[in-house]
């Protein structure tokens, strides 16, 4: 079904890359037409150009070595990540486990994060650090049933079976409460709106609060790949993968990429920030069950 | 082709707003005019490449100023408004500078020779060698352990459920994105729990030409939903802010009010925040929306704050609206 190419290894990053471009570029958008200025499609590029000659910072005391290396973990998080998602039928890798892989790049986000706020030294770096390991237990584990939700339905780990599983009806329709909660992980792990208290305006920009020049540079493009990640997962997982009519199906992957990403943005910015002390009983008294539910009708459905 | 030139002139401006006291009036028009031309404030020095001081010269302010200053990284630029009517001048001048390659090539490379790249600092009172840098006591004894960098180790103390936890002094403000004029809060954090707090106040002269009502509400309306984490919203009532006190009465400020008042999440977020007997942040919010001030005396945030953790710390703060009057307030 999949067809595996390595040298898809060498395209998927500047992908990927495309992809966070543009939506930074909406997003920028969307900021503007907040602000009543004009909209200025090319900020994510002058914001590149503007980190470029960007000094590099050092704080007193600071872990250098892994608070430098947290922007790296995190970028390569965020395309590790993306191997085993197909682009229509053809996947950089096919492995049996690609859910699990795919989860396991997500977490080493994790470390990244919480390293660039411990690394710096700093009271609100390792404030915003420590908020997204609060927001991780939250999010996590109904993220992760949702996405065994998906796996259990088509009876395999491997991403490739589970698009195959969709040929006749997509898995959206029948495991909305998944989907859904699968999105909300999404913004929740690539620290956007409405789960953005890693890096809030209050804590003078939390892990981000001492990063300049490259080293930011590096670490937000991270964090944008990895809501590109996400959203193009979401793709396989619960909308039928490069299925749809006249197009050819790697298009079509596209096509929806960008919807889901597009939707993500937009939603990120409807809400205030969820703070954790309130979101994580929601989470595990509200989503836990509700996602656990949802794996237990497609069980059901599904048994043989 | 000179390559630092073309993307020096393609850096977007990042300010970073520090407002002295009795410079409400000069901080909205820099703010209208970052906000016109589509600059994104900065949330750190760290972020920002343009200092911009607000307000008369206050010199308790000084040294705070000089700190950040030294912890923004180049290219950078610095911008004095002491008068609203300066704003577009100076504004004018420091994007002039920021986008100079000679000038920034000199500070850069200054910083260099000197031994002295930009180093964390930027929240923190001058006390403070470097700023986010806050893993040490200097309050309590001094251990004979030492840090890398000759910092102290923290101090530990009994928390509220009886455990021995690490002490951290982080003072709060006055260099701080959506916060009040020359306040300083000095808390003793465990974890970002506010154990204590002491509130003083930088600068003597605390009084403004008070704003127009209205303008008032939209503009605490502004800082509160900024701190809360919603820029769309903030940035709305900024613009009908800066509509209100151009004169008109903009027919969108309904829309914007029943946007706030219809968000359940907004209610779910605020409600139980900073509770005093006229009520909670939400209260508060809801009275903006109806013209409704209720000032708070400084001296009453000590016992709002302690207890609190940090994001709630904040939101605290930005839902009042501080009388910044009494100075030294112990809690």
């Amino acid at each position: 079904m999949v067809e595996t190419s390595q040298w898809g290894a060498l395209v998927l990053p500047a992908l990927l890359l495309s992809f966070a471009v543009a939506a930074s570029s909406f997003n920028a958008v969307l900021s503007a037409r907040a602000a009543g200025a004009r909209a200025d499609l090319a900020h994510p590029v002058r914001e590149f150009a503007g980190l470029l000659v960007q000094q590099r910072r050092r704080t007193l005391a600071a872990d250098s070595l892994l608070w430098r290396a947290a922007g790296i973990t995190l970028l390569l998080a965020a395309v590790l990540a993306s191997l085993v998602t197909p682009l229509g039928h053809w996947a950089v890798s096919d492995l049996s486990i690609g859910v699990v892989w795919f989860n396991a790049m997500e977490v080493v986000a994790w470390a990244a994060v919480w390293l660039a706020g411990w690394g710096s030294n700093s009271a609100f770096g390792l404030v915003g650090g420590y908020r997204f390991v609060a927001q991780g237990l939250a999010y996590e584990l109904p993220h992760m049933f949702a996405l065994i939700t998906a796996a259990t339905a088509a009876g395999s780990l491997r991403v490739a079976d589970i698009v195959a599983a969709q040929r006749d009806l997509w898995f959206v329709v029948w495991m909305p409460v998944a989907f859904a909660v699968y999105l909300l992980s999404v913004l929740a792990m690539a620290f956007f709106g409405p789960f953005d208290q890693p890096v809030g305006r209050e804590i003078a920009g939390g892990v981000l609060a001492e990063l300049s020049g490259v080293d930011r540079l590096v670490f937000l493009t991270g964090r944008w790949l990895l809501l590109v990640s996400g959203a193009a997962m979401a793709v396989p997982l619960f909308l039928g993968g490069g299925a749809g009519p006249v197009l050819p199906d790697w298009m079509w992957s596209l096509v929806k990429t960008a919807g889901v990403l597009a939707a993500l943005v937009w939603f990120g910015r409807r809400l205030p920030t969820v703070r954790m002390e309130r979101f994580t009983e929601i989470a595990w008294i509200v989503l836990i069950p509700l996602t656990l539910v949802q794996a237990l009708v497609v069980a059901i459905v599904v048994m043989p | 082709m000179d390559l630092t030139a073309w993307l020096l002139r393609r850096t977007p401006v990042r300010p970073l707003v520090v407002t002295a006291p009795g410079g409400t009036w000069a901080r909205l028009a820099v703010e209208r005019w970052s906000r016109e031309h589509g600059w994104r404030a900065a949330h750190s020095p760290a972020e920002a490449n343009l200092l911009v001081i607000a307000g008369p010269a206050a010199s308790a302010l000084s040294a705070h100023l000089d700190l950040t200053w030294n912890s923004m990284p180049a290219p950078r630029a610095r911008a004095r408004v002491q008068d609203p009517s300066d704003a577009a001048e100076a504004l004018t001048a420091a994007m002039t500078a920021l986008c100079d390659p000679d000038l920034q090539r000199g500070d850069a490379s200054q910083a260099v020779r000197s031994g002295r790249l930009p180093q964390g600092s930027g929240e923190h009172s001058p006390s403070m060698s470097s700023c986010g840098s806050g893993m040490h006591d200097h309050g309590g004894h001094m251990t004979d352990m030492t840090m890398p960098g000759d910092v102290p180790m923290a101090d530990r103390g009994g928390d509220r459920d009886g455990l021995k936890l690490d002490q951290l002094h982080v003072p709060l403000g006055p260099v701080l994105p959506d916060w009040p004029p020359g306040l300083v809060v000095h808390t003793t954090l465990q974890g970002d729990v506010i154990q204590h707090a002491h509130v003083e106040l930088l600068g003597d002269d605390h009084s403004d030409i008070p704003l127009p009502m209205l303008a008032h509400s939209l503009d605490n309306a502004t800082r509160l939903l900024s701190v809360a984490g919603w820029p769309d919203m903030a940035v709305r009532a900024q613009r009908l802010r800066d509509e209100v006190l151009a004169g008109g009465r903009p027919v969108e400020l309904v829309r914007w009010a029943a946007r706030i008042r219809r968000s359940r999440m907004l209610r779910w977020l605020l409600s139980g925040v900073g509770a005093t007997d006229h009520g909670d942040a939400l209260t508060r919010l809801y009275g903006w929306l109806n013209e409704e001030i209720t000032p708070t005396p400084v001296n009453a945030l000590p016992a709002l704050l302690e207890g609190a953790e940090l994001a709630t710390a904040r939101l605290v703060v930005a839902s009042l609206d501080l009388r910044l009057r009494t100075v030294e307030v112990h809690g």
